[in-house]
């Protein structure tokens, strides 16, 4: 049977927790979320149960420091939606995390667990702690207590953590284990984001960068356009970046013209040796491109003049509100993929909607990280473990289906791939939320 | 056992006037930023040669950050335009899901907001940057030796932080957001 939840009574709006609206990819979400609800025309009941994180649980860490001292941190962990499978999301440990940051990115990871269609909800978490300012040993005191702590919301088909903003494999191996000491048994899917030797996937460091290359090709053959030659422009050239650039250039033809990060950009119109760069960058003391031998067959750009530079693809894959009213006009690429989170403003993303260009959104360009977690999650479970070309062919597989899927939506109702995606995401939430009903 | 609550927020340090010439100073910073990273290692592993605590990651990462606490109170100390000071890793996976994946740098990434910006900041920043540089590569470590810079600091003035522009962008990050090591 089908409940509809509008026949409910409605939830008052005074009961219901707002998110608070962020800059970058948090206020995107936050708007596109609003007009997708109104889009699809969601009774109020629906809006208010995916406005509102499921279950949040706030605990006091409190850890033995090395020189004797105990000191007590607050972490957190928001479960922002089940409907569709166990919540899923990262735990990241910064000075600045609060609730309504993780509670914010909970949502997003529902929303990006959707579009994928992959069987997750959304969760996030994190410890308010300066983990620079902790020994080692400190550190891996931290974790175990918050693992602790947090357990009994966690499980392999309850809620999987994943590493994220100053955490590591490391950080979950830690975690794996001291779950594995509480429960008696090991189970390695209680994580994502392992090292391979106690359970992780293969093809993880380079998932998001393939994700956006394959993002980059599929946006192409809906134009009916070939990848062989097609002048790229990748701003950031860190794992996302290098991979994606290399992936365009040695397996689809593309010609990477242009590669920058922080410290300098490179721009050659016959293309860049990128095999030689990413080397360079890989080994050099700062592990940046500043220092490069140019030979002076290299032109040096600045980050403006590399965003709005003339080529056919832009990936900004560095980090948030890059493209804004400030350059939004100037782009002359005519498809932006989004290796980045929240790499365009919301005001930019309606001027460069406007002027025609085609956005690949996050949600949905840089969605190859967590559809990796998903095949380790399901490499666990079975306790079959993948080869690497395994990987890049199922990885190809999901990505081609979900921006098969946003583009067939968009075209369907006439809207931009960003609109699309968090109308498709809002809309699998909701139909999860319909079908299985409310309990009791 | 002495108990105490910590708030990492913001880590404010106190002043301590430093009017030491710059080649004393980066000796100083330098010798500091080692000391601090020692306690963060393991009881059995503060003994090491400092060869051998160079070779691991974690103390890697605790003295390049003790290094970015000593400059930023090196620079506030030294010009009074100096407001806030953060430090941020470049390599931060924008990716939620992979987590960190490049290895250390070992370098010093600043973010100085100022409220006028000064040639004398500059000249002090370019001058602390050679005599560190100097006193790393003298660092029983291969990571050092042929480095040409230590220090990243990128000045940022209110008006950058009002509009966001250039790396004040980032003090606004979700994803990527720069820790504040100090504050006037």
């Amino acid at each position: 049977m089908t409940v509809v939840l509008g026949a409910h009574p409605p939830i008052s709006s005074s009961s219901v927790k707002t998110i608070p609206a962020r800059g970058g990819m948090l206020g995107t979400a936050l708007s596109q979320l609003s007009i997708a609800f109104d889009r699809l025309h969601l009774s109020e009941g629906l809006r208010a149960i995916i406005r509102q994180p499921e279950r949040e649980l706030t605990v006091a860490v409190p850890i033995m420091k090395d020189d004797g001292m105990v000191a007590v941190y607050t972490g957190y962990r928001v479960q922002h939606s089940s409907a569709r499978g166990p919540c899923k999301g990262g735990i990241r440990y910064h000075s600045d995390v609060d609730m309504d940051e993780v509670r914010a990115l909970a949502m997003l990871m529902t929303l990006k667990c959707a579009v994928a269609n992959l069987p997750f909800g959304g969760a996030k978490g994190g410890i308010s702690v300066s983990p620079s300012m902790l020994s080692e040993r400190e550190l891996e005191r931290l974790t175990r207590r918050y693992a602790a702590m947090i357990s009994p919301i966690l499980g392999g088909k309850r809620d999987i953590p994943a590493p994220d903003m100053n955490t590591s494999e490391q950080t979950m191996a830690w975690f794996m284990d001291t779950i594995a000491m509480l429960q008696g048994h090991l189970s390695p899917e209680i994580t994502t984001g392992k090292p391979i030797a106690l359970g992780g996937s293969a093809g993880r460091a380079e998932a998001t960068g393939r994700g956006v290359a394959l993002a980059t090709i599929e946006t192409l053959q809906r134009q009916h356009r070939e990848s062989h030659g097609l002048r790229v422009a990748v701003q950031g050239f860190g794992n996302v970046g290098q991979y994606a650039a290399n992936i365009l250039a040695n397996e689809f033809g593309c010609k990477v013209v242009a590669v920058g990060d922080e410290t300098d950009a490179l721009h050659n119109s016959k293309g860049l040796d990128l095999a030689g760069l990413s080397e360079y960058v890989r080994t050099s003391p700062q592990r940046r491109i500043k220092g490069y031998a140019t030979n002076g067959a290299l032109d040096h750009l600045t980050n403006e003049e590399l965003l709005t530079l003339d080529v056919d693809v832009l990936i900004p894959a560095a980090i948030e509100n890059q493209i804004t009213l400030k350059n939004a006009n100037q782009i002359r690429a005519q498809i932006i993929v989004e290796g980045a989170n929240g790499p365009t403003t919301f005001e930019a993303d309606q001027i460069v909607k406007d002027r025609g260009i085609v956005v690949v959104p996050d949600i949905l360009a840089n969605a190859g990280g967590v559809i990796v977690s998903y095949f380790e999650w399901v490499q666990d479970l079975q306790s079959y473990f993948w080869e690497i070309d395994e990987v890049r062919k199922q990885l190809g597989i999901v990505m081609r289906r979900a921006f098969a899927e946003v583009w067939t939506r968009g075209e369907e109702r006439k809207m931009d791939m960003r609109s699309a995606a968090y109308l498709l995401a809002v809309e699998r939430v909701a139909d999860a939320i319909q079908q299985r009903g409310l309990f009791p | 056992m002495v108990t105490t609550m910590l708030s990492d927020r913001t880590r404010v340090v106190a002043p301590t006037r430093l009017v030491l010439p710059v080649q004393d100073l980066g000796e100083q910073l330098v010798g500091d930023a080692i000391a601090l990273a020692r306690q963060k290692m393991a009881l059995s592993r503060r003994g090491e040669d400092l060869a051998t605590l160079l070779g691991m990651p974690a103390f890697l990462n605790a003295f390049v950050h003790a290094l970015g606490c000593r400059v930023a109170e090196a620079l506030a100390e030294n010009d009074q335009f100096v407001q806030q000071v953060y430090t941020y890793d470049p390599s931060l996976n924008p990716d939620s899901e992979s987590g960190d994946e490049l290895p250390a740098t070992g370098t010093v990434h600043l973010l100085v907001q100022v409220a006028k910006p000064s040639a004398a900041l500059e000249a002090l920043i370019v001058s602390l940057d050679k005599e560190l540089t100097a006193k790393l590569r003298a660092l029983p470590s291969t990571r050092f030796a042929e480095r040409a810079s230590v220090l990243d600091v990128n000045l940022l003035t209110e008006e950058d932080v009002r509009l966001g522009t250039g790396y004040a962008v980032m003090l606004s990050s979700v994803f990527a957001p720069p820790l504040k090591v100090w504050q006037r």
